[in-house]
């Protein structure tokens, strides 16, 4: 059986004036219905321009994508723009980390969620505006019926979000992505509204893709990791797998360098050295060796060869991208990382 | 309320209302109460942690100390001097004392600038010529920030964001202040980066003796360099405490509720916390609610909390402002 998104090899390059900038390189995973997976990485990584990728947003840009996206059936790179539209709103949909710039300010935001159902669906222009009231409703705006007739500056950073998860779902989308969903909000607002995307995957089996930077978010909404790094897939599994067991120094990385609300506040942070890498200047074979504190146990390969991604073992849904064998990863794990976690 | 001795700055009453918009073009103006009687003190050396959501008040507080802003009420005494109205030129000897860094560090520093230029400018500014000029000077603090001097004649656009934020933090350490207020100083940065210079300010504290006023919207962050922490709701202060006690056995229910809603990367932990989930948002600072400003999204509200303003009142080793404290 396959997957209700299936994306199987896609790279995205953009050529500039400074040369060819490879934003996403040979990434492939998949999500199942009712099932959410996180793509965690740093700024530059390529998380946003893989969601765009899906959604068949570069297409009349100068990207040079390649590979396959197979949603519900469907391939969205060979596919036209008409084809890919049709499945846009309605199959796949897409939720932005800013709700202020996403939102249009001269139209209400009734209309405005009212306009994709419109044209998705063979309805009456008063249907799709009782559906806006419905859907405002269902993501928790009080008073849903006056609402739907203001605009978004008049709307609070909370209920904008939930006004464009409204308009995201007005279709009954099976795939949604969440760009950083919940960046700009605040903590309480933001468990408001991880809480309000669960509640709807469960009652409509949506498949979910959130992109984050933050792995506490992606610990409490998703059931699989993807972890990025300069363009690639560095390391991919369930969130317990890669959360408890994390393969990848960069992975060891985050969960050691992120300040938490246990364990001894007057330790200092395990910092990762450097800084991410310029796409344009991405560092030869594994990206992340210059910032590897792991470098000595291979030698010569991690500046050289670009590791492959190879099961941790045997079967498992769990793949990382480094050259250290099993056994070195794993000591270092027990050893050096688990005691600071 | 407990004092310190000697504290090296002291705020009482701290008020900061904002002229709105008005109703019609003779209407009454509005009045936004961004902060609205807050009192602490900061005892030399120590980091205290300024915690809330946004539009809380913190900012406003920070550059109320740093009298980027003119208090509309109340004082705030830096090292005895009272401070609250003083003019720029007043000011000044006292800004070599009283530093800020800010939260973006793209928007902070001039783009037509060296980064010489930038950290020297306070030299200029209170004409102080340090031993062995300013240019050496200079590049002793870029090498304490962990950035390259050699890299003096550069411009901010050459450096990645966690490297201006080393210039920002060079600039405020460049006249050797006692007091440092930094505002979300690592919240627009890359996550593996947070960490290089949380530990950075951390030793910076703990070398030169500097005093902070950290400003966060993250409690984890706050948690990890403040040694004592206030969170503040709509302009107000609702709970102040040592690090240890807050993070322990919070007493004002919003405290409890903020702590809860932080989302932990580990997913055992996950079910084992209490889960809080406040309802709806921040009220408006135009017109904020009655008595308690909570009340509103308190699950513990009563009559009381409608009419009377809680005071804010010892209990064991927290100031708590709350009818119900936990």
């Amino acid at each position: 059986m396959s997957a209700f998104l299936e994306v199987k090899n896609l790279s995205v390059a953009f050529p500039t004036e400074d040369g060819i900038v490879q934003a996403v390189d040979s990434l492939s995973f998949s999500v199942e219905k009712g099932k959410t997976l996180g793509i965690v990485g740093e700024s530059g990584s390529g998380k946003s321009v893989t969601s765009l990728a899906i959604l068949g947003l570069q297409k009349g840009s100068k990207a040079q994508v390649s590979g396959e996206i197979w949603v519900d059936g469907n391939e969205i790179i060979a596919a036209s723009e008409a084809e890919v539209r049709k499945l846009r709103g309605k199959a796949m949909s897409m939720i932005f980390q800013d709700a202020l710039a996403a939102l249009h300010p001269y139209y209400t935001v009734g209309h405005q969620i009212a306009e994709a159902y419109l044209v998705h669906n063979d309805v009456s222009k008063k249907m799709a505006a009782a559906r806006a009231v419905e859907m405002l409703d269902r993501v928790g705006i009080p008073e849903p019926h006056k609402r739907v007739n203001d605009y978004p500056h008049q709307f609070s950073g909370g209920m904008r979000q939930r006004a464009m998860i409204a308009m995201a779902l007005s279709c009954n989308p099976s795939l949604l992505i969440a760009d950083e969903p919940t960046t700009a909000l605040d903590v309480t607002v933001q468990a408001q509204i991880l809480e309000l995307l669960r509640d709807l995957q469960k009652e409509f089996g949506t498949a979910i893709i959130l992109i984050t930077h933050d792995l506490g978010v992606v610990a409490e909404t998703a059931d699989d990791i993807l972890l990025m790094y300069a363009g690639k897939q560095i390391e991919y599994g369930t969130v317990r797998d890669v959360l408890q067991v994390p393969q990848h120094p960069y992975a060891w990385g985050l969960l050691t360098s992120i300040p938490r609300l246990t364990g001894d506040p007057s330790l200092a942070l395990t910092a990762i050295q450097g800084a991410p890498p310029s796409l344009i200047s991405v560092p030869s074979g594994c990206a992340f060796h210059p910032r590897c504190t792991y470098v000595d146990n291979v030698g010569a390969a991690c500046a050289s060869i670009i590791p492959e991604l190879i099961p941790v073992s045997e079967g498992k849904h769990h793949s990382v991208r480094c050259h250290m064998s099993a056994k070195v990863r794993e000591d270092i794990f027990a050893n050096q990382v688990k005691p600071q976690l | 309320m407990t004092s310190i001795n000697n504290p090296i700055l002291s705020v009482q009453g701290l008020t900061k209302h904002f002229p709105g918009g008005r109703e019609g073009l003779i209407g009454k103006r509005d009045v936004v109460q961004a902060v609205d009687g807050v009192n602490f003190e900061v005892a030399a050396g120590e980091a205290l942690g300024l915690v809330g959501e946004s539009g809380c008040g913190k900012s406003t507080t920070g550059r109320l100390i740093t009298r980027l802003l003119e208090p509309t009420a109340g004082t705030v005494t830096f090292e005895g001097q009272d401070i609250s109205h003083f003019s720029n030129t007043q000011m000044r000897p006292i800004r070599t004392q009283l530093q800020m860094i800010f939260q973006d560090p793209y928007a902070s520093l001039n783009p037509r600038h060296t980064v010489g230029t930038i950290v020297s400018t306070p030299f200029k500014i209170n004409k102080v010529t340090p031993e062995g000029g300013v240019k050496k000077r200079v590049q002793e603090i870029l090498e304490i920030v962990g950035l390259n001097p050699e890299h003096y004649n550069r411009y901010p656009h050459e450096f990645s964001g966690g490297q201006r934020q080393r210039i920002g933090i060079a600039r405020a350490l460049a006249l050797r202040p006692k007091l440092i207020v930094a505002d979300e100083p690592v919240s627009a940065l890359d996550v593996s980066i947070q960490a290089q210079i949380i530990n950075l300010m951390k030793d910076l504290q703990k070398d030169f003796g500097l005093t902070f006023v950290f400003i966060a919207h993250d409690l984890a962050v706050v948690r990890h360099f403040a040694q004592r922490v206030a969170v503040m709701y709509l302009g107000n202060i609702v709970e102040i405490a040592d690090r240890d006690t807050l993070y322990a056995t919070p007493k004002h229910p919003y405290t409890k509720a903020l702590l809860s809603a932080v989302p932990e990367a580990d997913p055992d932990a996950i079910g084992a916390r209490e889960r809080i989930r406040l309802t709806g948002d921040v009220p408006n600072p135009i017109n904020p609610p009655s008595g308690c400003r909570f009340r509103t999204r308190c699950w513990k509200a009563a009559e009381i909390c409608a009419t009377q303003p809680p005071a804010l009142l010892q209990i064991g080793k927290t100031q708590v402002a709350c009818h119900f404290p936990e």
